[in-house]
């Protein structure tokens, strides 16, 4: 196969792999310079998230980091916030459940400014005991709407079930229950085991030479005390070999939502690209994976549907879960369920064909210049690479990567790391519906080979 | 003046060459069908997006004497991936998949279509080739398009499930009695499953004419070159007649319009309103888009302190939108607030902004928070490329955007406060109140969407 990517690439690419390294002197600093840029970017990375809370306080590291955004000690919140969009800046924040992300973006003219705000933001919050009192309220309030987001009540019950009685059970914001629990005391201890110097890394895009950038960062990094990084711990889910349905009971939906989920991998792990290949094939390719062709444009039962590994783009050690996610017509939901889940067992048994993989080959490799054509994307994965060790391959070792793997080395992948039938499939809809489509689906096989409901779940009680 | 290009069908006319704020260049042509074209080089990466889009919607389906229905415009971009004689399905997607096409999608709204992709610059033309050839050579056959509409019924379901969804549906067949705006995009199931193959088949070769199109491409071309693979693979395009279809006039509103709305997935309550403002080519839109940040865009918009701080909702949010042209709120309930309190709120900040203009510290923050929005609109190609396509979509004028942009530093906090007094009036909106449908309700019976009058 010929490659079709520039010569530029080539040298972004060597720039990109120089490794970055965490030091007692400095802290990893990611630059990217780009004079046609009209903003600047900056990411603050903290390596401590959701899944270090307090389990009976889970949601804390969320609560903590939008307090922050809420005034400093010079500062009241609306002095603090209308300064930072005065000077057209925008400052936000992710929660995961290894990091901590402050994004920021501000107009060119305005950086200088701009990140002496984000500093004071970071080193000098006010995190006080009125704003705490407003966030909690805004927090709960969020939480309890989300009984009318389908999709988000779905993925709840998924992760709960998935990550029972580990960290990652709880989402990143926490619950009901969770975030009730925590009291404006818990917010000091929180921020100063987040915010230490062996815990930030800092990454900027910007049109200007990182000169004066870097001296503003290492003055906001010394400015934080001395810690010790505590790497977190490595969620690996036992599920059952046999599948285990949730529901999540909503009368008189339309459509039923679906996730299910199985074991993924780590975003280094030694088959990423192999399973890369294999997820391309079964689900994650828009329009030519076999999820697609057959549930929507075969069987026209859905609208949507796909599958993927979240671990292969996300900030995480953890290897997130193999995930496939559909909303078909509802009186199509557990035929999709179960005609999903017997393509798997075939892909599993048989594999992919060359035709596929050949497919899935060429196209990951020509669209490969897309994870580098812009600051923003080349910053995004230096911060993998130096985290999560991504490996960062220019094309030539990307397309030889990818093209010295087997269909034979996918099959086996895929074996290894997945099984026919260890599912945690979760269904929003209504549930007498769903217990009748499963009776009708599997009237033919006898009451111990059938697939039946293991909970049913309120939306309440998925919030709580 | 139309260069004539040797063995080619077609002609095509150097429009202009327009340079943008930040010295970017935009090219305009024209071909002699009628084909517009516009590029913007930018040889940062060698990769580009290449858009095509349809001066064609919703809007223009219910109002054509051969159609009377709505939704076809809809399940029509979904039958652009059905295949070709030369390239059956799924031939399309495979290809452009080998080329490493990354965000290949397409959209259909009620003013306009269209179909986009970004590709390795050395792509292009296997891509042109692919696109014209869709244009003019779909396969419509019966097998594909019905399984394709049960995509699009999923799709409506879908819809119909999402309280905001059904929220907006309502509340532009409450503001507009005349307008086509009063039916929803996608249609309803029925209408859907109904559609004929005679239909598709008239509504493809009507509107999908070189003389209704335009291509947008940003990224690693010269814009020569764009023009000349233009010729090659759309040259020989006919022009088509195109439906000269009076939309009726919306009468004036004299008088607020109200609706409750129950839904079966609503937990909590959900208020939408619209006030009628002028198309986006007046000047008057300009104040109303500064005014839309200052009241919606950030940690200090006045929408969010009024009613999220306070714990009445959990996000608010007004500003304006074209075709259809409304001012429209929307704002989530906490649970067990109503939307009545919200309204009151709302009023009361709407009756201060029309007595007083903004301070200039509050205007300050809504322009550059506007330039910052801009700005990061133009960053990427694709997102580029929709910017322009929009912006020519509404108002005839690829440069609209920028000009409002340019508009702003001239518009004072007085003329902010002059529009809100002229349009944000309760005479002037329509308001639609989702509600939860309460103990009460039929399993599994998807809730009524889309209302005919």
């Amino acid at each position: 196969m010929i490659l079709k990517i520039g010569v530029a690439l080539l040298f972004i690419l060597a720039q990109l792999a120089q490794k970055t390294a965490f030091s007692a002197a400095e802290p990893p600093m990611l630059f990217e310079e780009d004079p046609s840029l009209l903003t600047t970017s900056i990411q603050v990375i903290v390596r401590r998230g959701s899944a270090m809370d307090p389990e009976d306080k889970a949601g804390l590291s969320n609560f903590l980091s939008r307090l922050m955004l809420r005034g400093t000690k010079n500062r009241s919140r609306e002095a603090f916030q209308s300064t930072l969009e005065r000077l057209g800046g925008a400052l936000w924040v992710s929660t995961n459940h290894d990091t901590v992300v402050f994004s920021g973006k501000v107009i060119r003219e305005n950086t200088a400014a701009f990140l002496k705000l984000v500093s004071e933001c970071l080193v000098e919050p006010a995190l006080n005991k009125q704003e705490f009192e407003l966030l909690k309220r805004e927090i709960t309030s969020e939480i309890s709407y989300s009984k009318n987001r389908n999709a988000q009540l779905v993925g709840w019950a998924f992760r709960r079930s998935f990550f029972e009685s580990s960290p990652l059970e709880r989402p990143v914001n926490g619950t009901l229950s969770t975030v009730k629990k925590i009291k404006h005391k818990d917010i000091q201890p929180s921020y100063r085991s987040h915010f230490h110097k062996n815990n930030l890394v800092f990454a900027v895009a910007s049109p200007f030479k990182d000169t004066d950038i870097r001296k503003q960062i290492l003055e906001m990094w010394n400015a934080f005390p001395d810690g010790r990084h505590v790497a977190p711990t490595v969620v690996h889910p036992k599920l059952s070999d046999r599948p285990l349905l949730i529901v999540v009971h909503k009368p008189a939906t339309s459509t039923g939502s679906i996730v299910m989920g199985q074991p993924g991998i780590v975003a280094n792990d030694p088959n990423r690209y192999a399973l890369m290949l294999a997820n391309f094939a079964f689900g994650s390719e828009a329009f030519s994976s076999r999820l697609f062709k057959v549930i929507r444009s075969d069987l026209g039962w859905t609208y949507a549907i796909h599958s993927t590994y979240h671990s292969l783009g996300s900030l995480s050690h953890q290897p997130s879960p193999f995930v496939i996610a559909s909303t078909p017509s509802v009186e199509f939901t557990v035929k999709t369920l179960f005609k999903t889940w017997a393509m798997w067992k075939d892909f599993i048994e048989n594999g992919s064909k060359q035709a596929e993989i050949g497919l899935g080959k060429e196209s990951l490799i020509h669209s490969y210049p897309f994870e580098f054509d812009s600051a923003e994307k080349r910053l995004s994965y230096k911060i993998r690479h130096l985290l999560y060790e991504v490996p960062i391959l220019s094309p030539d070792e990307y397309a030889k990567t990818l093209e010295s793997i087997t269909v034979d080395q996918i099959k086996k992948a895929v074996q290894k790391q997945h099984h026919p039938n260890r599912w945690v499939m979760a269904v929003l809809a209504d549930k007498t519906v769903i217990e009748k489509q499963l009776d009708q689906e599997q009237k033919d096989l006898p009451d111990d080979k059938r697939l039946k409901i293991h909970k049913v779940l309120s939306p309440e009680e998925v919030i709580q | 003046m139309f260069v004539m290009q040797m063995a080619m069908a077609s002609s095509f006319e150097k429009v202009s060459e327009k340079i943008i704020f930040n010295g970017e260049k935009i090219f305009e042509y024209r071909l002699s069908n009628g084909l517009r074209i516009l590029v913007l080089p930018r040889h940062q990466a060698k990769v580009l997006s290449y858009g095509i889009w349809f001066k064609v919607g919703s809007v223009d389906e219910k109002l054509d004497p051969k159609l009377k229905k709505t939704g076809l415009a809809h399940l029509f971009e979904h039958m652009m991936f059905r295949g070709t004689t030369k390239y059956p399905d799924p031939m399309f997607t495979e290809l452009t998949s080998r080329m490493g096409a990354e965000g290949q999608n397409a959209t259909t709204y009620y003013y306009r279509t269209n179909y986009f992709e970004s590709i390795p610059s050395v792509e292009l033309e296997k891509l042109m080739e692919l696109e014209s050839d869709r244009m003019r050579n779909l396969k419509i056959i019966k097998e594909g398009f019905e399984k394709e509409k049960g995509a699009v019924v999923g799709e409506l379901r879908r819809h119909l499930d999402n309280p905001g969804s059904v929220a907006h549906d309502e509340l532009m067949a409450l503001a507009f009695e005349k307008a086509p705006f009063h039916w929803n995009v996608i249609g309803s199931e029925d209408e859907i499953r109904g559609f004929t193959l005679d239909e598709a088949n008239y509504f493809y070769r009507t509107f999908y004419a070189p003389n209704n199109a335009t291509i947008i491409a940003v990224g690693d071309i010269e814009p020569e070159k764009l023009v000349k693979l233009t010729v090659k693979y759309y040259g020989s395009m006919p022009a088509q007649e195109l439906p000269t279809i009076a939309m009726p006039v919306e009468p004036e509103q004299e008088k607020e319009r109200r609706k409750e709305v129950r839904h079966p997935q609503a937990t909590s309550e959900l208020l939408m309103m619209a006030y009628r403002i002028p198309p986006i080519t007046s000047d008057e839109v300009v104040p109303l888009s500064l005014l839309s940040t200052h009241l919606s865009t950030g940690m200090e918009a006045r929408l969010r302190k009024l009613l999220v701080d306070t714990g009445i909702a959990v996000s608010a949010s007004g500003g304006p939108s074209s075709q259809p042209d409304v001012y429209l709120f929307s704002v989530r309930l906490t649970e067990n607030r109503h939307a009545d309190q919200a309204l009151r709120v709302i009023d009361k900040e709407l009756g201060s902004l029309q007595k007083a203009p903004i301070s200039k510290e509050a205007f300050e923050r809504a322009l550059n928070q506007e330039l910052l929005s801009l700005y990061s609109d133009i960053s990427e190609n694709a997102s580029l490329g929709s910017f322009l396509g929009e912006n020519l979509m509404l108002s005839g004028n690829y440069l609209r955007g920028f000009e409002i942009i340019e508009s702003y530093r001239k518009t004072t906090s007085l003329d902010i406060q002059k529009a809100a007094a002229k349009y944000l009036r309760p005479e002037n909106r329509s308001i639609v109140v989702v509600k939860p449908q309460g103990k009460t309700k039929r399993a599994s019976q998807p809730p009524k969407g889309d209302k005919a009058p």
